[in-house]
């Protein structure tokens, strides 16, 4: 089956910083794909290239075999665009909010209709839809905000950090409705920070850090790029860079940097290290407070592969 | 185009009707404004003017009794007779009369005499109509006083008597001149306060409405909804018309609600419906023109909104919005001509004194001259505001 979205060498320059260099991926019908980095990789400025907000400055896009080069508005039709922010009008109710936008993509009458108590029931406001938004919680705008963005039922739904500044209640609410839609054969690009979402939700994931593309590929395929190992965090009230050095002598420890408050390594069988560590640690006159051993996950894919934190 | 177009008018009038402060503006403030400066400048009525006559001679009496106090103007003006110059300004000054006509006690004498006449007016700033009035009536008066003095002379150059000079003054001054307009060749259209200060005040709060057009692009770019705009399949000049559309027809009923209310409320005569909103319609067109460069200037809302109130307030000061400009000293008093306001006043006034549509031609090319520059600068610069 054809890709419901085509993007090749996407590339935009801010001055003298390159925001987005390169980048390009596709997305099958029903696949998830994430598109994961710390804050100001180049997440939100290659999705607004994607969904045309942004001019381009090299690079092509395909939607459901149609490019988005500004021949043809209707290409649109085909994405699903929820931003960041939240972008609903706070004086209108949910109704005429999903109205508005409903119309702009060329909904009308009994169509129009049918497709708002759609929205509002996947946001769980059907008994609020006409009340204002200014009167809902986070929460609520977040799935208002989503449901605005699948009214006109796209073949791809692109999500820019639609967790940001949620609870927890609130956000699984959103995932398992995501998830819903990519079983319902909806191709979806899901951009975050948070590795546990990405992990949860998608398919296939790709790790963008300063502008590029870094890797790709399933969870699996990308966790066996940094081996089996694991990620160990070391905490010591004492010389961090001299446990940071002992640490690195030990044979299965590939890497190990100086984080706030201790060490931070990646290890093979990270668990059996355990008392190799403690030693290491004591003869570096940094004694240990707490030591927590994670298996591997995108988080230690990104460390391996930048060297630094998702979220530093 | 047109329906997307259509859909972001109708979104933003939904929104602006839920505005109150917005609605304060369009509706509720030109109208207490306007009701508060045509009670507190003009009057509750028309124009009533009260004139002092000072002097105690008979050409003082006559002055205030025959003329003054003629049918033609007893029905408008109040006579209020005081001893001398000085009284006469102290009436003017504690406002009890509006203009004062001092008439020297020994007119008689110089009318005799052959000797120059002259005739004060004392004016009050703050009505400078009653100040016309009473400048017109004098010059009147002494032009007749010069028939009757130049009658003496030829009478006496005839041998008429001493005795017969003060009758045959008397008749002269009594008769009427040479050249005079008959009671009913004019049609005198009563204008008050409300006719000028209700269009005065129209003029003024446009620019606060239509200033909403480019407050609102802008925080739709900050709050992203237009951004959300964007990405949907609409062109981008559909935004701008759809913004542009909805503030424009928000302008209309703002200043047909204040029409129909002073006309109401305060019996403001406006005068040819079709006129007037010609005006309109040109009025708002040139007003987007300046709410438009303002939009290419600011880059917050909050900068639109002080570069609007800047605007409109030297607009209006200079255009007349809030007070007759013709009394200023120059270079004030001509650079009405290039405000809107002052053309968009110029006109409804004309309309309040009886003029046809056809006869303000001259007010709608210049509004539409100013419309055509400040859009013609604004437009291509627009699109940034809209843009991505």
């Amino acid at each position: 089956m054809s890709a419901v979205l085509t993007c090749t060498g996407l590339a935009k320059r801010y001055g003298e910083r390159q925001a987005v260099d390169g980048v390009g991926f596709e997305i099958a019908p029903g696949e998830a794909y994430g598109l994961l980095g710390p804050n100001g990789a180049g997440k939100t400025t290659t999705i607004s290239m994607l969904c045309g907000l942004l001019d381009r400055d090299a690079g092509d896009v395909v939607v459901a075999g149609r490019p988005l080069d500004g021949s043809d508005p209707g290409v649109k039709r085909a994405i699903g665009y929820v931003p960041q922010d939240i972008a609903l009008y706070p004086e209108l109710t949910g109704q005429e909010n999903l109205a508005f936008f409903g119309r702009l993509y060329g909904l009308s009458g009994g169509k129009l209709r049918q497709r708002v108590a759609a929205g509002l029931e996947l946001a769980g406001l059907t008994d609020r839809g006409a009340d204002r938004v200014d009167g809902f919680s986070g929460g609520m705008k977040r799935r208002l905000n989503i449901a605005a963005g699948l009214l006109h039922e796209p073949r791809l739904l692109v999500l820019d950090e639609p967790t940001v500044g949620v609870d927890p209640q609130s956000r699984n609410a959103i995932l398992d409705s995501v998830a819903a839609l990519r079983e319902g054969g909806t191709a979806v690009l899901y951009t975050s920070h948070y590795m546990e979402e990405v992990e949860r939700l998608c398919d296939r994931v790709g790790i963008i850090d300063e502008g590029r593309l870094i890797a790709e590929g399933t969870r699996r395929e990308l966790v066996d790029q940094v081996g089996q190992a694991d990620r160990v965090e070391l905490t010591t009230d004492g010389d961090a860079e001299a446990l940071a050095a002992a640490c690195r002598s030990l044979e299965g420890v590939s890497d190990a940097q100086v984080v706030s408050g201790g060490v931070r390594l990646v290890a093979l069988r990270g668990r059996s290290l355990l008392p190799a560590l403690v030693s290491a640690a004591d003869r570096a006159g940094a004694p240990l407070s707490s030591i927590d051993v994670a298996e591997p996950d995108l988080e230690s894919v990104f460390l391996h592969l930048t060297g630094k934190a998702l979220r530093d | 185009m047109l329906r997307a177009t259509l859909v972001i008018a109708a979104r933003n009038l939904r929104a602006r009707s839920r505005d109150r402060s917005a609605l304060l503006v369009a509706f509720v403030a030109p109208l207490v404004l306007a009701g508060i400066l045509s009670t507190a400048l003009g009057g509750s009525g028309g124009f009533e003017p009260t004139v002092a006559v000072a002097g105690d001679s008979e050409q003082a009496g006559q002055l205030a009794e025959e003329v003054l106090g003629g049918p033609d103007l007893s029905a408008v003006v109040t006579v209020l007779r005081v001893a001398d110059a000085r009284a006469a300004r102290t009436a003017v000054a504690e406002e009890e009369a509006n203009a004062a006509i001092v008439v020297p006690d020994d007119l008689g004498e110089r009318l005799r005499a052959g000797d120059a006449v002259r005739l004060d007016v004392v004016r009050a700033a703050d009505s400078p109509l009653a100040g016309d009035l009473a400048e017109g009536v004098a010059s009147s008066f002494a032009a007749r006083l010069s028939v009757a003095q130049s009658s003496v002379a030829l009478a006496l150059e005839e041998g008429a008597s001493v005795a017969q000079l003060p009758q045959i003054a008397g008749a002269a001054l009594g008769q009427p001149p040479a050249m005079e307009l008959a009671a009913g060749d004019v049609e005198v259209v009563q204008a008050n306060a409300a006719s000028y200060f209700g269009p005065a005040m129209g003029v003024f709060f446009v620019f606060f409405v239509v200033a909403l057009g480019p407050a609102t692009l802008l925080r739709e770019r900050r709050e992203g909804t237009l951004a959300r705009i964007h990405a949907a399949p609409v062109p981008t000049l559909a935004v701008l018309a759809g913004t542009a559309l909805a503030v424009g027809a928000m302008a209309m009923a703002s200043l047909v609600t204040l029409w129909a209310a002073t006309t109401l409320l305060f019996d403001a005569n406006w005068g040819h419906p079709l006129g007037v909103v010609a005006i309109f319609v040109v009025l708002v067109l040139a007003v987007s023109g300046v709410a438009g460069l303002i939009a290419t200037a600011a880059r917050t809302d909050e900068q639109v909104d002080g570069l609007t109130s800047i605007a409109a307030f030297v607009l209006a000061l200079l255009g007349g919005s809030f007070g007759d400009v013709g009394g200023l000293p120059p270079p004030w008093d001509g650079l009405a001509q290039f405000t809107p306001n002052g053309w968009a006043l110029r006109g409804f006034v004309d309309l309040s004194a009886g003029a046809a549509p056809g006869d303000i031609l001259l007010p709608l090319v210049a509004i539409l001259a100013f419309a055509a520059l400040t859009l013609g600068i604004a437009a291509p610069r627009a699109s940034r505001l809209v843009g991505r």
